[in-house]
Formats: C-alpha cells, sequence, structure tokens
C-alpha cells in the first residue's frame, strides 16, 4: 500500500450550480475548482496518530503526511485513549510512538480514576488527576499515561477550550472545615484575585459575567485556583423546607474564558453545599485548581448560582475565593 | 436511510492545474480523473466497528460496505473504550458484535489499572495488563474487554506503532 501524495495543498471553491449550469461556458476556472474540490475532500478529515503523553505534556499540532498541510490549533481536536494510571517510567519522551514503560509503583489503590482526564484542544495541554487510597488517606497526583489521536478537519474552527484541571476529589466525611483560602498553585504573579465572605446572593450571571481578567498582546499559562463554601448556623440546621426535607443550600462558582475571535466560551463548575441536620457531613467546602493557557485578548469570567431554602436564606451565607496566577511569560 | 454503494472501487489521481488549464483541450482522461477524485474524497475517510476483544486477540482489518474496499494494516488505526476491567465469560468470540458477558469475579479491588492496554496499529495485537490489589498484595492479570473501531484511510501510511 502505497501514501497518497499530492504535489500541492488544494484549496476548496463553493462553486455555484450555475457556473456550469446548461447554456453556460465550461470554463477553466470551473473544472480547476472542481478538481480542487475533489482532492480538498480528499484529505480534509483524518485521524493522526500523535504519540503517547503525560500530565503537562503539551500536544502539538500534526503535519499531514498527504500534501505537507500543518494544521492550526482550530482544526484539530484530540481523543485518547487511557493507557496507564500510572506516571511514565524514566525516559519518557512526550510524543513517543512506541508504548512507554510505566513506573513500577503506585501510590495505592486506585480512588479516584480517572479524576478529569483532558486534553485542552486550544493548547494541546494535557491534564491528569489521579488519586490513590490508602490507610484511610486519599494521595492525589497527576500519573497517568494517555495515547494520543488528532481528529483533523482542514478549515474548521471546531476546537473549543477544553476542561482544565479536574475539581478536586471531595473528601471523605469529617468535621466541618473553616472557610479555606483558594489553593495556591505554582509560583507566578497574581494577577488577579477575588475575596468575598458572607455573600447571600449571586454574583454575575451566564448572560452577565463577572470579568477577573482579560489577557493582554501575548498568549500566556495561567493557574487559576479557586474555593467556596457555604455554611448554615448550626440553630438553622433542624429546619424543614417546603418539601418537608432539612433546608439547604447550593453555591455553584462558574468560572471560563472566553478567546478572542471565538464565540465559543469554556467554563468549569464547582460547587460547595450545605444542607441537613448532621453537621460532620453535610457542609462541603470544594476547591480547585485549573492550568491552562489563553490566547491574548481571552476574557476570563465568573458568575455564582446561589439556591437556598428560603426558609433559611435569612442566615445563610457562602465564601468565595479566586486567585488567578500568570506563570509566563 | 440506505447505504451508500459504488460499482467500482474508486481510484485517486493527483490531476495536475496544467491539464485542465485555459487553452488545453478537456479530454475524457480529465473528467474521468476528476469524478474517481470526488468519488475517493466521499469513501476515502471512515469509522468503522470491529466488535468486542480482549487480551492476545488480534483485530482484522476491515471490508468497506461502501465499494468492498479491503482495507490494509497501513491505512487502519484502532481506537476503544474500555468496556470492562474483567475477562470475558466463557464462550466469548473475538471481534464479537454483540456486547459479551464478563467472568462473574475478579481477584480484588482495582490497582493498577489500565496498566498499559493498547492495541497495535501495525499488528492489531490487543495487549491488556491488569493488575488487583488482594489482602496486601499486587496480583497481575491481563483481563479486560475492549470494544474497539477502526479509523480507516485510504491510500495512507498511517499506522501509529
Amino acid at each position: 500500500m502505497s501514501q497518497l501524495t499530492l504535489t500541492a495543498i488544494p484549496g476548496f471553491f463553493d462553486l455555484a450550480d450555475s457556473a456550469i449550469a446548461a447554456g453556460q461556458v465550461l470554463t477553466d476556472s470551473t473544472m480547476l475548482a472542481m478538481s480542487h474540490n475533489g482532492k480538498f475532500a480528499t484529505v480534509r478529515g483524518k485521524l493522526i496518530f500523535m504519540g503517547f503523553y503525560a500530565n503537562g505534556n503539551t500536544v502539538p499540532t500534526p503535519i499531514d503526511p498527504d500534501d505537507g498541510y500543518a494544521y492550526a490549533r482550530t482544526e484539530c481536536q484530540f481523543m485518547c485513549m487511557i493507557y496507564s494510571n500510572r506516571a511514565p517510567a524514566p525516559g519518557f519522551v512526550p510524543g513517543q510512538a512506541l508504548p512507554p514503560a510505566q513506573s513500577s509503583s503506585q501510590a495505592g489503590p486506585l480512588y479516584n480514576f480517572p479524576g478529569g482526564w483532558a486534553i485542552n484542544d486550544v493548547t494541546g495541554l494535557v491534564t491528569l488527576w489521579t488519586t490513590y487510597y490508602s490507610n484511610g488517606t486519599e494521595t492525589v497526583n497527576n500519573d497517568g499515561i494517555i495515547k494520543v489521536y488528532a481528529i483533523c478537519s482542514r478549515m474548521s474552527l471546531t476546537t473549543r477550550p477544553g476542561p482544565s484541571a479536574p475539581p478536586r476529589p471531595t473528601p471523605a466525611p469529617s468535621a466541618p472545615t473553616p472557610p479555606e483560602p483558594a489553593p495556591s498553585g505554582p509560583a507566578g504573579t497574581t494577577v488577579a484575585a477575588v475575596s468575598l465572605s458572607a455573600q447571600t446572593a449571586s454574583l454575575g450571571s451566564v448572560t452577565s459575567p463577572v470579568t477577573l481578567f482579560t489577557v493582554g498582546d501575548s498568549s500566556a499559562e495561567f493557574t487559576l485556583s479557586c474555593a467556596i463554601d457555604c455554611f448554615i448556623p448550626v440553630d438553622e440546621r433542624d429546619i424543614l423546607n417546603s418539601q418537608g426535607n432539612y433546608a439547604s443550600a447550593l453555591v455553584t462558582l462558574v468560572y471560563g474564558w472566553t478567546y478572542a475571535g471565538n464565540p465559543q466560551p469554556g467554563s468549569n463548575t464547582i460547587y460547595a453545599e450545605a444542607d441537613d441536620t448532621n453537621p460532620p457531613a453535610s457542609q462541603v467546602p470544594a476547591s480547585h485548581i485549573s492550568a491552562f493557557e489563553a490566547a491574548a485578548g481571552t476574557i476570563i469570567w465568573y458568575y455564582t448560582i446561589w439556591a437556598v431554602d428560603s426558609e433559611i436564606a435569612a442566615e445563610t451565607t457562602y465564601d468565595l475565593n479566586i486567585t488567578l496566577t500568570q506563570l509566563s511569560p | 436511510m440506505a447505504q451508500l454503494t459504488l460499482a467500482a472501487i474508486p481510484g485517486f489521481f493527483d490531476l495536475a492545474d496544467s491539464a485542465i488549464a485555459a487553452g488545453q483541450p478537456l479530454t475524457d482522461d480529465s473528467m474521468l480523473k476528476i469524478s474517481h477524485n470526488a468519488k475517493f474524497g466521499a469513501v476515502r475517510s471512515k469509522l468503522i466497528f470491529m466488535g468486542f476483544y480482549a487480551n492476545g486477540n488480534t483485530v482484522s482489518t476491515p471490508i468497506d460496505p461502501d465499494d468492498g474496499y479491503a482495507y490494509s494494516r497501513a491505512e487502519c488505526q484502532f481506537v476503544w473504550m474500555i468496556y470492562s476491567n474483567r475477562a470475558p465469560a466463557p464462550g466469548f468470540v473475538p471481534g464479537q458484535a454483540s456486547s459479551p458477558g464478563q467472568s462473574s469475579s475478579q481477584p480484588g479491588s482495582l490497582y493498577n489499572f489500565p496498566g498499559g492496554w493498547d492495541i497495535n496499529d501495525a499488528t492489531g495485537v490487543v495487549t491488556l495488563r491488569t493488575t488487583y490489589w488482594q489482602n496486601g498484595t499486587e496480583v497481575v492479570n491481563n483481563d479486560g474487554i475492549l470494544k474497539v473501531y477502526a479509523v480507516c484511510l485510504r491510500l495512507s501510511l498511517s499506522s501509529a506503532n
């Protein structure tokens, strides 16, 4: 079997039917357009093997073996298969074609796995989150190896911000925790921060989110750390709502980013809740760290959704902490 | 919905623009090549379901239902979904289209899973390694079942590994 080879990269022309209607002169430009369209259809859609990758690696964009066409990020979407839950063994090269050796050990039996594995189609950044559970303790790390293919479609704006780092797994029930600060991320420059306590209403909305930051004139890498927590006072925990259930409250933080020139926003959601009469199990804070690359002009935003039973609304509040750190350039 | 059917397997021709330039006679040869290129573009790339497979099985190459084209290994890449961590139940036939029964037991809780699962695109061989945690000991075997699709691209030397 041979490899299809084109001497030039074909274009595509939206040839009007009227150009080849009866009574019309059949021109060379029409014939060329038809010829190019046939070639373009042949090479347009494709699956290209990209190799094996681990957390933090960046999957590049491929070159088409048919005609040397270099795909743009917007023309590529990545799909992956889980090769291993473990980290690669030493000697691993991101993108290597051969199945890599895996680490000879792991922290314990699998617990949260996969804990939100994704490749950001816009940046190619691989984010893997894996947890183990051993001796009553959950160990969180970024173990894992994936086998990646690019699904390519020329002349497409198909990519959108993929999900970034997953929410931290909900810990096993324990005593109520105090409001927590946003988890710390890698060192960098804090470019935006939100620290609000005792909130009693939603902040922003889906149609009018709160702008957290607008990326400058070049792309950059960011870490966004956020934490939310909501509180029902102890003396409110025996109150029933109109359905006869214990009144509860739930705050959802939606944060995301809208890329310049791409109308499709990307977003992530985390939530914290508090309910019922059993404090040790009922008040669940949430924290989250995302790592992503954002192009120039990208708007990073957030809004909250506050849902609280009216019976306890007057006394129930939530805290919100967000820190956006720019790692590069 | 009907199945697209071609009476013959179309070829592809890298027709030079100069062959259909102004001042050149438009030949049946050029028209046939353009026609074939359009047909080829319609059938070139495809996702074909290959069935369910376990460790040590070999995924075959598919026949295209459009025109009976038999894909070579170099034209196929296999993508898969994890159907089960367990081994198939007795009676499993590699490549069967219906969802297979799985073994009624496993040695313990999942530990290293998947522990290096892959289909070699060049050979079609399925390799699955799975481990379990049993009484403080890691038990290693080749359990697992995959649901496999072939991503086919005619006239390609695209096989992965």
